[in-house]
């Protein structure tokens, strides 16, 4: 599904003051494409990533997801939005400590019309692909860092998005894990045409992105 | 002078069919100004190892000796003292006091070892300038961004002046350049102020400020493998590049060098 991006602008109170952790963002993101964003810490990489993932609204600036402004949508759409077309990989993962990685990974399909059981086939065969097979029902209290990471990768993949936005996905894992975890979100794009957002500080992975658009003081420096 | 020294440790999670054991017979030492990186694959028993250490989980077999004292075999209120003030931790996953502002975070374990107020306070300040967070320290961590909470914790850690830190994926969250500064804070607390580091992280770059390397698979230690290729020194900043996969470069006297970033490359005045 292809992204535009209209003059982004989110403002955050900090006591007295404003300030723009997003300064008047303009892009274009082409069906399909993988996109790195990178930038120095704060740069508001994540706040861009949760505003395209229709999880935080702009201040002012519009974005447009398949020529449908998102920024305008009543919450039902935007809703569906958020649990039917994208995929969100956190920076801190935002797995729930009561559940198993399992249950976790069914989650988001909860609102999906699939039966239990195709749900729980579904959610196995992600856990699976991110190489946690044998951690399945282990709580996210019982899992190392990158293991709660690939959790969080896992769910995102469950209800087959159309866009998968990732905020630094390996940020806790080792290099061939990392190596991994790229191939498959690759491969996913290459078979079913996903478009791929990327948050990074990795130099390989951004190498392998169509391109890399970097970010700093809310601005969209330069892009590649 | 020996600071830490562990020995025939094991943890295992669990118990029956589903119990992980987590660590198995590790042993090792550190000594005054020491900086050990420890590496390994994902779930491989360094963070369990790290809180073993820093007397935030018990070890199932084994001592950890820690300035003399057996850290298992202290009373919780002892134990409680010894982490207070003789080990810093920067936790993975940051554990910021959500209610609290990043200043109050740091400020807190000063005063809790005793500072009066207005001294802790100062010292939380001067450290979280010191970490690039002038403008954000009175920020809630729901209001900051995932290095900036790292950046946080890793001033917690350093508040109240520990013999030794311990710090679990210190640079996960930060750019390139952040992550830099971070390594050469750690370093310059190692060699200049006489302390402890242990750093676990899969970023290769830990080794240039390092002193050893552990490789931790399946919670034993192994030799380390070797390096995966032959990486490249940015002359700007000194970090370590894999050739293959930096854009930035600039041809100069018949010689090719290779940047961390496009920053870097515009600070570069070649040598004659
Ligand atoms: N809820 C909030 N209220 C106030 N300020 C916020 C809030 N969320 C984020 N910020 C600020 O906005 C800026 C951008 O944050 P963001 O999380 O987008 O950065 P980032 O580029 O993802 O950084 P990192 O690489 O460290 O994760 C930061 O200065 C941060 O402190
Ligand atoms: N409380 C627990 N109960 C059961 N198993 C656990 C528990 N904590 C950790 N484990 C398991 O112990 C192993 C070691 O975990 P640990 O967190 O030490 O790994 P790690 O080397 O730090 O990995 P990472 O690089 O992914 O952070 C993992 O397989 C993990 O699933
Ligand atoms: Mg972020
Ligand atoms: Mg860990």
């Amino acid at each position: 599904m292809p992204i535009e991006l209209q003059s982004i602008i989110k403002t955050y109170r900090m006591g007295s003051e404003n300030f723009n952790a997003l300064d008047g963002i303009t892009a274009t993101i082409k069906d399909g494409e993988f996109i790195a964003i990178m930038g120095p810490s704060g740069s508001g990489k994540s706040t861009l990533a949760n505003i395209i993932g229709g999880l935080d609204t702009p201040s002012s600036g519009k974005i447009f997801v398949n020529k449908e402004d998102i920024s305008r949508a009543w919450d039902r759409a935007l809703s569906h939005y958020r649990n039917k077309k994208v995929g969100f990989v956190f920076q801190t993962f935002n797995l729930q400590p009561h559940y198993t990685a399992l249950e976790n990974v069914m989650l988001p399909l909860i609102f999906s019309k699939v039966r239990l059981r195709a749900r729980k086939k579904k959610a196995v065969a992600c856990l699976e692909a991110v190489g946690l097979g044998d951690r399945m029902k282990h709580k996210p209290g019982e899992l190392s860092g990158g293991q709660r990471q690939r959790v969080s990768i896992a769910r995102s993949l469950a209800n087959n998005p159309e866009i998968i936005i990732a905020d630094e996905p390996t940020g806790n894992l080792d290099s061939k894990r990392s190596t991994e975890i790229i191939a498959l979100l690759k491969k996913l794009r290459e078979e079913k045409n996903i478009t791929l957002i990327i948050i990074t500080h990795d130099m390989n992975i951004a190498h392998q992105a169509d391109r890399v658009i970097y970010i700093q003081d809310g601005k969209i420096k330069k892009a590649r | 002078m020996k600071i830490l020294s562990v020995k025939k440790v094991q943890k295992i999670f669990g118990s029956g069919e589903t119990a992980v054991t987590a660590v198995d017979d590790v042993s090792f030492e550190v000594k005054a100004r020491e900086i050990l990186l420890i590496m390994g694959p994902s779930g491989s028993g360094k963070t369990t190892l790290l809180s073993m250490i820093g007397g935030l989980l018990t070890p199932t077999v084994g001592s950890i000796t820690i300035n003399g004292t057996d850290i298992t075999k202290v009373s919780r209120k002892q134990l409680a003292k010894i982490r207070l003030h003789e080990i810093g931790f920067v936790f993975q996953s940051f554990n910021l006091l959500q209610n609290l502002s990043g200043m109050e975070n740091v400020q807190y374990v000063g005063e809790l070892a005793g500072q009066a107020s207005a001294v802790a306070k100062q010292k939380a300040r001067e450290l979280l300038i010191k970490l690039h967070l002038e403008n954000r320290m009175h920020a809630l961590p729901a209001q900051l961004s995932g290095g900036q909470q790292q950046r946080v914790s890793i001033a917690r850690a350093l508040m109240n002046d520990p013999r030794m830190i311990l710090a679990d994926e210190p640079t996960g969250n930060l750019d390139s350049r952040s992550g830099h500064e971070v390594m050469m804070l750690f370093h310059n607390i190692a060699k200049e102020e006489n302390r402890s580091v242990i750093i676990v992280s899969h970023d290769q770059r830990i080794k240039d400020i390092s002193d050893r390397t552990l490789w931790i698979e399946d919670g034993r230690v192994h030799t380390a493998p070797p390096e995966p290729q032959t990486l490249v020194r940015d002359p700007v900043c000194g970090m370590r590049l894999d050739p293959r996969y930096t854009p930035f470069a600039k041809m100069k006297n018949g010689r090719e060098y290779k940047f961390c970033s496009k920053d870097c490359l515009e600070k570069f005045i070649p040598e004659k």
